[in-house]
């Protein structure tokens, strides 16, 4: 089993230095198999960056400019209508009505669905994002037909005079159909893919179920929930069809901020107009930002990834 | 845990299907308060719709869904819809393909705009595009002189339902092509195929799920979208009148029957979207997936 | 086809994958980069695909430059480690993918394109299932319907990325064998990627063994089994023992003893690393020249007897294995090891010491 060693490696391993003895001159026809040309990239990048600048971002821009077309002292002007405020109010007001309620839902449904195997469960899924496909108007129209004075529980409302319908209540109720999926859609499959191990753990380790979700699952969601309760906040401050259905639209009482922006556009009260709305986008600049930073800083803990 | 033993030493367990046993605790809890308040708040008052629209007879029914308001409402919405649900995938398809694929100034924050229908209410989307392409507006003025007038036209429905449905495609197509395995392109590369060969014979089809499903959802959205169209469309009745506005105008006139008529096709529209939809994703994990 | 690689660097960023490599396949020859993962391996088989562009140095196909050849005129088959198989095509459809996008005269009729797929087929066993998505084959099939995709195109010379990477034992196994009489059948010059020694040795002609970039050794396993030539190939193909030692006038010492060791050439005097595989131990009654130890535990395995002995000094314990049959010593009992083969290398301890057994 004796045997001589060879000496070196069988490769001459040249330093470094030997890399900047060939200048690069194959810049020729060589460029990486799955990407394009740099003369193509740059249309395309060209295309895309215009396409969205002309339908995205050309509205956005003309919101503030339009808003501030009479000056600083229209447009604090416009925001300061007892009307504007009454608006605005009201927006708060339904926002934070409906919004913790669909949160509420929205641990509810998810803490159901991903924790437990259940019959009927994928059409349950598909029941909650229901309101997605359908037409805010119809959203509306719905609860006219339920609570409307010819309404199904019309004539028992009239005769304990509630009214739901052209009221707060009605309002309220709209938005919240129309934002139901928001909170539940972020959690849901953040939770399923969670599993259950981390609350079985804390079971086992003999806390409560109370304590269990506050102390484990709910630290483990606090992200996504928070994302899901941005959007759903975003939606419902700014939904338009729904609540115009049920409003009634009695300015002052009734009117939401996006109302408010219709009754003084199509009063030809253009500044006023633009100025209410300028308040709801920055309220969606403020949304996409916070959104964007979320993802960014947090995008492992928001989302359910595919396989690790 | 399979439970093979408790179904056969109790038999009910087979006709009435149960959850299968957790330590766990809250589900009855979470599980019934959630399917409450679906129900209060969605299935309920959407029943009532098909409930009121059962009241009406057949012919009473028929003869308001054909009436010619309608049916022009309806082609609008469908009409536009479709059309921009195309522009969408065109140009939702280039703006993934850049954001994914590409790296230059600026993407970060395009990737942020591209959320911004999803976020701006749609009345304020209405009036801003109503006045930027307004004959006096911005881009309006530019198209003038072209000949082409968008606000107040077929044409303006368009852009507003392609502003509202854009996100939809770009959403749907993006994490797909940032899971896309460019191990298939360099495969198609080493087999000889151009890169225009590789992007229509391997990248297109492998996005091609996706692009549907993305044109689906944009359109769906399309159909139903109230809020950003009804400022810039004109809303001449039998022209550039929606299907939204429609049951709106009816509601106004308390002529609830045609709001109910029109919404139950909306409904059962949508349905069927949906249905596409969920069938399409199953369809496209059973036959792509796994690999 | 013959392969030179002539002085190829590669960066990625400010991490050097290439630093030099030398090498040349012959006509026919089978191939295997081996090395850990980060060792520059598949990189260099990227090179040479076309698939990445080399800051430095040449690739020849047969003499011939290939720097201004995109992957696309290479004629390269390349297997890549989780097969990339186009998942809306059927077998057949990705079989004939590399016929069906050539041009003009080039491109064989739809009945031909046909044809060849289901003759590649029947040539990787699995005719018959033509019509089947990649997603309803096994992963030894999508396996073997990659290499006949690949194969499809008649291509100059067979690359293959970890080509058994993502099979169960058995399954790469039999893939093995059977990929070495495809190779012996069709005579295309090929070079796979693996990290997996056994696999190196059994399959291939011949073994380039890499690590940081660079080739430590080439050469037939045999060569690679008998002789490694730096303490790295010593450590990564097997198990290995490596004390240091100070060489002083041609004489190993480890500690206050002089060592016997069998001939070899002579290492200048110094620190130096000795490395013996746990089978090349012989246990001895003669101590001049031996290692002194002490039996800490002994193992069974179904082929050895594995018993652990420490040396003293800051060493762990040696690892010695001896045939199944022998008799086992008692822990606690003093012993003494004598080397029947080793490899001294010069320099301190220390340096190579993570890739120590």
């Amino acid at each position: 089993m004796d045997h001589p060693m060879p000496p070196a490696p069988a490769s001459p391993t040249p330093g470094p230095s030997a890399a900047r003895a060939f200048p690069s001159r194959r810049r020729g026809r060589w460029h990486p198999p799955t990407t394009e040309t740099a003369p193509t990239r740059a249309v395309l990048i060209a295309g895309a960056v215009l396409f969205l600048l002309l339908v995205l971002l050309a509205p956005l821009i003309s919101v503030f400019a339009e808003a501030l077309a009479d000056g600083l002292p229209g447009y604090v002007a416009a925001l300061t209508d007892p009307e504007a405020l009454s608006a605005i109010r009201l927006t708060l007001l339904v926002a934070v009505l409906s919004v913790p309620l669909n949160a509420l839902f929205g641990l509810a449904a998810a803490w159901a669905i991903a924790k437990f195997e259940f019959p009927g469960k994928s059409l349950f899924i598909t029941v909650i994002d229901l309101p997605f496909s359908i037409s805010p108007v119809i959203a509306g129209l719905v609860y006219v037909l339920v609570y409307g004075a010819h309404g199904v529980l019309g004539p028992f409302l009239q005769a304990h005079d509630l009214q739901v319908v052209f009221a707060l209540p009605g309002i309220v109720l709209a938005t919240m159909f129309v934002t139901v999926p928001f909170v539940a859609r972020e959690l849901i499959p953040l939770m399923q893919e969670q599993g259950t191990g981390d609350e079985e753990a804390a079971l086992s380790l003999g806390a409560s179920g109370w304590q269990t979700f506050w102390r484990v699952t709910l630290p483990n969601v606090k992200w996504a929930l928070l994302y899901g309760v941005l959007l759903c906040n975003a939606r419902a401050m700014g939904e338009f069809g729904a609540v115009a259905v049920v409003s009634g639209r009695i300015r002052g009482f009734t009117n939401t901020m996006p109302l408010q922006v219709e009754i003084l556009y199509n009063e030809y009260n253009t500044v006023a107009a633009f100025a209410v709305a300028s308040l709801l986008a920055v309220l969606a600049l403020a949304t996409l930002v916070l959104k964007t930073l979320l993802e960014w800083r947090y995008g492992d803990a928001l989302m359910a990834r595919r396989g690790h | 845990m399979t439970g093979q033993a408790s179904l056969s030493s109790r038999p009910l367990a087979r006709l009435w299907p149960r959850r299968r046993p957790s330590v766990l605790p809250g589900f009855g809890l979470t599980l019934g308060f959630a399917v409450f308040y679906l129900g209060l708040l969605v299935l309920l008052p959407l029943a009532a719709v098909f409930l009121r629209a059962a009241g009406l007879t057949p012919e009473a029914f028929w003869a308001l869904v054909t009436h010619p308001r309608t049916i022009a409402a309806l082609r609008v919405s469908f009409g536009a819809s479709l059309v921009a649900a195309f522009i969408n995938v065109g140009f939702g398809a280039l703006t993934a393909w850049v954001l994914v694929r590409y790296r230059f100034p600026g993407r970060r924050l395009l990737d942020a705009v591209v959320d911004l229908p999803f976020a701006l209410p749609t009345a304020v989307a209405g009036i801003a595009l109503s006045s930027l392409y307004a004959v006096n507006g911005p881009l309006g003025g530019l198209l003038a002189p072209l000949g082409i007038k968008v606000a107040y036209t077929w044409l303006g429905v368009v852009v507003a339902l392609t502003f509202i449905g854009l996100p939809f495609v770009v959403r749907t197509v993006q994490p797909v092509l940032e899971d896309l395995d460019k191990g298939q392109e360099e495969a198609a590369a080493t087999l000889g195929a151009s890169r225009w060969q590789t992007l229509r014979r391997v990248v297109l089809p492998a996005l091609a799920p996706a692009l549907l499903t993305g044109f689906t959802l944009a359109f769906a959205r399309a159909v139903g979208e109230y809020g950003s169209v009804i400022f810039i469309a004109g809303n001449l009745p039998y022209r550039t009148e929606i299907a939204p506005l429609l049951i709106v105008i009816q509601l106004g006139e308390y002529n609830y029957a045609g709001a109910t008529a029109l919404a139950v096709v909306m409904l059962v529209i949508a349905f069927v979207l949906l249905l596409a939809i969920n069938l399409l994703q199953a369809w496209s994990r059973r036959r792509l997936g796994g690999v | 086809m013959r392969i030179d690689i002539q002085g190829i660097h590669k960066e990625f960023g400010q991490f050097p994958a290439l630093r030099g490599v030398e090498l040349t396949i012959g006509d026919g020859e089978l191939i295997a980069l081996l090395g850990p993962s980060g060792s520059g391996k598949t990189t260099l088989l990227r090179v040479i695909a076309g698939l990445e562009r080399p800051d430095a140095g040449q690739i020849l196909f047969n003499g011939a430059d290939m720097a201004d050849t995109p992957v696309q005129e290479r004629n390269v088959g390349f297997v890549f480690q989780h097969y990339a198989l186009f998942r809306h095509m059927t077998v057949e459809d990705n079989i004939a993918f590399g016929l069906a996008v050539r041009r003009g005269r080039q491109r064989p009729s739809r009945a031909q394109r046909r044809a060849r797929a289901r003759e590649l087929l029947e040539l990787v066993q699995m005719g018959g299932l033509h019509h089947r998505f990649p997603a309803q084959l096994s992963g030894g099939q999508r396996q073997r319907v990659a290499l006949a995709r690949a194969l499809a195109i008649d291509p100059a010379v067979l690359l293959l990325d970890e080509p058994f990477g993502a099979l169960d034992a058995k399954v790469r196994k039999d893939l093995r064998r059977w990929l070495r009489a495809l190779h012996d059948e069709t005579g295309h010059t090929t070079v796979f990627v693996t990290h997996d020694q056994e696999e190196a040795l059994e399959l291939a002609d011949r073994v380039v063994v890499m690590r940081d970039g660079i080739i430590e050794q080439i050469g037939t396993p045999e060569d690679l089994c008998l002789r490694p030539a730096t303490p790295f190939v010593y450590g990564f193909l097997g198990d290995t023992n490596m004390l240091a030692v100070l060489v002083r006038e041609g004489t190993a010492w480890l500690g206050d003893r002089a060592l016997a060791l069998p001939p070899a050439p002579p290492v200048p005097d110094g620190p130096a690393r000795l490395y013996v595989r746990p089978h090349d131990f012989r246990f001895t009654d003669d101590s001049d020249g031996a290692i002194p130890g002490t039996v800490q535990a002994i193992r069974r395995r179904l082929d050895a007897l594995r018993i652990e002995v420490s040396v003293g000094g800051h060493h762990g314990p040696v690892e010695v294995a001896l045939p199944a049959p022998a008799p086992a010593p008692e822990p606690g009992q003093t012993v003494w090891l004598r080397p029947i083969a080793h490899g001294l290398f010069p320099g301190g301890q220390g340096v190579f010491s993570e890739y120590e057994a």
